[in-house]
């Protein structure tokens, strides 16, 4: 773990008051003291002058603090976070790192010096620091030592996941009564085609359902549990997103050499929800860290599957996909044509159509995009008039092959998408006040880490799984607003989330604290 | 986007699912469904074969 703080390395350590403020504040995390009098001034002037040349060690820094007023510290303490012949410079450093790894275990630095700066132990000391603490050569070892599982999951395709949705089950079996049905009356051969395609179909779905169910098998023996993503599956489209997704993280340069294993939720399967919703929640307590899809839509179940984790105390990596229209476009020409139709429907619902940036993006790629896509949905509806069985794939691309405008289409809505998504992981970043949860066990407030690749992702799990993460302090204040008393942020550098917060309304801290500190509430 | 009105032109086509539909709790697809629609293909064919001497 690596950290910065631009206030603290610009104090001049050349004035009194400045370490004084460094070391009372900053380190000891004290908000009311002694104000810096002359006696303090001259004495302190004595003490760097001497330090200047010589170097600060263990029975001096335990000197400076009795002269500040503060408690000593263990060598212990002292050892874990600072050296012998310490330099000033050296000093401001090292306290932005106690710093670092008190927000990051605590959430708070008073709490944090008097809990640390007792420990008469390393060992004492790193259980506190957990898993902050470990060395990234330990948690490779420790990863490389691990062996495969016993059972192994049975690979379903990307393009038979959503075989494993339900409501491609409820649409299959409704399509096939249809057939069914219309087979009494006499079997054409168009119609006999249909129906030995919903038969193999059917066939397919059976087999990815067993496949799932024996894969839930497999991950409740599993040893350990690394990484739970979290995601949506209702339509075929996500479980295909998400499947591609899973894949690409998992089998990325950096993140193949960890084995790690994950509860990938498009591979398993329950015979009921009481189940599903009870290996998911056993998941989210065994692993490390979750990864949250941000996609169309945000359910019930993936948002408190986000929040489960934050409230333990767990890293979150949210990913928001940045649409690169080109590729975006092209990838929608695959998808079902009811897609395009709920898409459009939810994105006016969000007021996408009425932003002027992205009117302008819009008009950009056609002129008439109002027209277009009207035009568009109009002749959806009659095609689904006519043609009512969604997965019978052949008659959708016969419908997009004639039509004139699909490829538009499929532009306007890769806009609208990236746009959309842009908005969201703003929300998540700078917006919404859940995207920081408090950790209940230890009311450390825990902070959505969002990242807009998955290149990024991989980067900021092989990171966080290693203690590997660089982050930087920085104060959130509008001061116009003299009610604002501000916000101590820790931002992780590559996703620019805020990670960690010290709020600076001291009576929302004191009552915070009260409640969360004592045994027993 | 001005020139529809959703909510009145969304046709519903016999293969659409309801709301209760698609937040069934049931999880697994019936097996008497595949096996259904396998009896109606058999008698299907076997119709065909029996016309297609005929001709």
């Amino acid at each position: 773990m690596e950290f910065e703080d631009s206030r603290v390395q610009l104090a001049d350590v050349k004035e009194p008051e400045s370490i004084y403020k460094l070391v009372v504040e900053d380190l000891c995390g004290e908000k009311y003291y002694a104000p810096f009098d002359d006696i303090t001034k001259e004495q302190l002037s004595k003490f760097l002058k001497r330090v200047e040349t010589e170097g600060l060690n263990y029975a001096q820094f335990n000197e400076l603090l009795l002269l500040l007023d503060q408690d000593r510290v263990t060598t212990a303490f002292y050892s874990y976070f600072f050296t012998e012949k310490m330099s000033l410079e050296d000093l401001k450093r090292r306290i932005v790192r106690f710093r670092g790894f008190a927000i990051l275990s605590f959430g708070n630095f008073r709490f944090a010096y008097t809990k640390l700066s007792g420990c008469k132990s390393k060992d004492h000391l790193m259980r506190l620091l957990q898993p902050f603490c470990l060395l990234k050569e330990d948690v490779e070892a420790e990863f490389a030592s691990r062996p495969s599982s016993a059972l192994r999951i049975e690979a379903i395709p990307a393009e038979k996941t959503w075989c494993n949705g339900y409501i491609a089950k409820k649409k299959y079996e409704r399509e096939a009564q249809i057939i069914k049905e219309s087979l009494k009356s006499g079997g054409s051969k168009e119609l006999v085609k249909q129906a030995e395609f919903y038969e193999q179909l059917g066939l397919d779905i059976k087999d990815t359902e067993n496949k799932a169910l024996r894969n839930t098998d497999a991950y409740l023996t599993w040893d350990y549990m690394d990484v739970y993503v979290a995601t949506s599956m209702r339509n075929s489209w996500e479980f295909e997103d998400t499947g591609a997704f899973v894949f690409d993280l998992f089998h990325d340069k950096r993140i193949e050499p960890l084995k790690l294993r994950y509860f990938d939720p498009t591979q398993s399967q329950c015979a009921n929800r009481i189940d599903k919703g009870l290996v998911e929640a056993l998941m989210l307590k065994r692993a490390r860290c979750t990864v949250y899809m941000v996609q169309e839509t945000d359910t019930l179940g993936k948002d408190s599957e986000l929040a489960s984790t934050l409230a333990q105390g767990k890293p979150v990596i949210a990913y928001v996909p940045q649409i690169d229209i080109e590729i975006r476009s092209r990838r929608l020409l695959k998808f079902p044509l009811e897609f395009f139709k709920l898409r459009f429907q939810m994105l006016q619902a969000e007021g996408m159509f009425d932003d002027e940036r992205i009117k302008s993006k819009l008009a950009a790629e056609e002129q008439n995009y109002e027209k277009v896509i009207n035009d568009f949905l109009n002749s959806y509806d009659s095609y689904r008039k006519a043609q009512p069985l969604s997965l019978w794939a052949e008659k959708e691309e016969e419908f997009k092959t004639n039509s004139v405008s699909f490829n538009t289409i499929a532009r306007l809505l890769a806009v609208l998408e990236g746009a959309s998504f842009d908005k969201r992981a703003l929300i998540l970043t700078e917006t919404h006040p859940l995207s920081l949860q408090v950790h209940l066990e230890s009311g450390v407030a825990n902070g959505v880490l969002v990242v807009r690749s998955k290149e990024q992702c991989a980067q900021v799990l092989e990171q966080l799984l290693l203690n590997e993460l660089t982050f930087s302090f920085e104060i959130v204040q509008d001061k116009s607003k003299p009610s604002d008393k501000g916000v101590t942020v820790l931002r992780e550098k590559t996703s620019k989330s805020p990670f960690r917060a010290v709020t600076h309304y001291e009576k929302l801290a004191n009552s915070f604290w009260n409640f969360y500190l004592v045994p027993g509430i | 986007m001005s020139e529809r009105t959703y909510v009145s032109s969304s046709p519903k086509s016999a293969a659409d699912l309801t709301w209760e539909e698609k937040n069934d709790s049931s999880y697994l697809l019936k097996d008497e469904v595949i096996r259904e629609l396998q009896a109606a293909l058999k008698v299907a064919r076997e119709q065909q074969e029996t016309k297609e001497p005929e001709r």
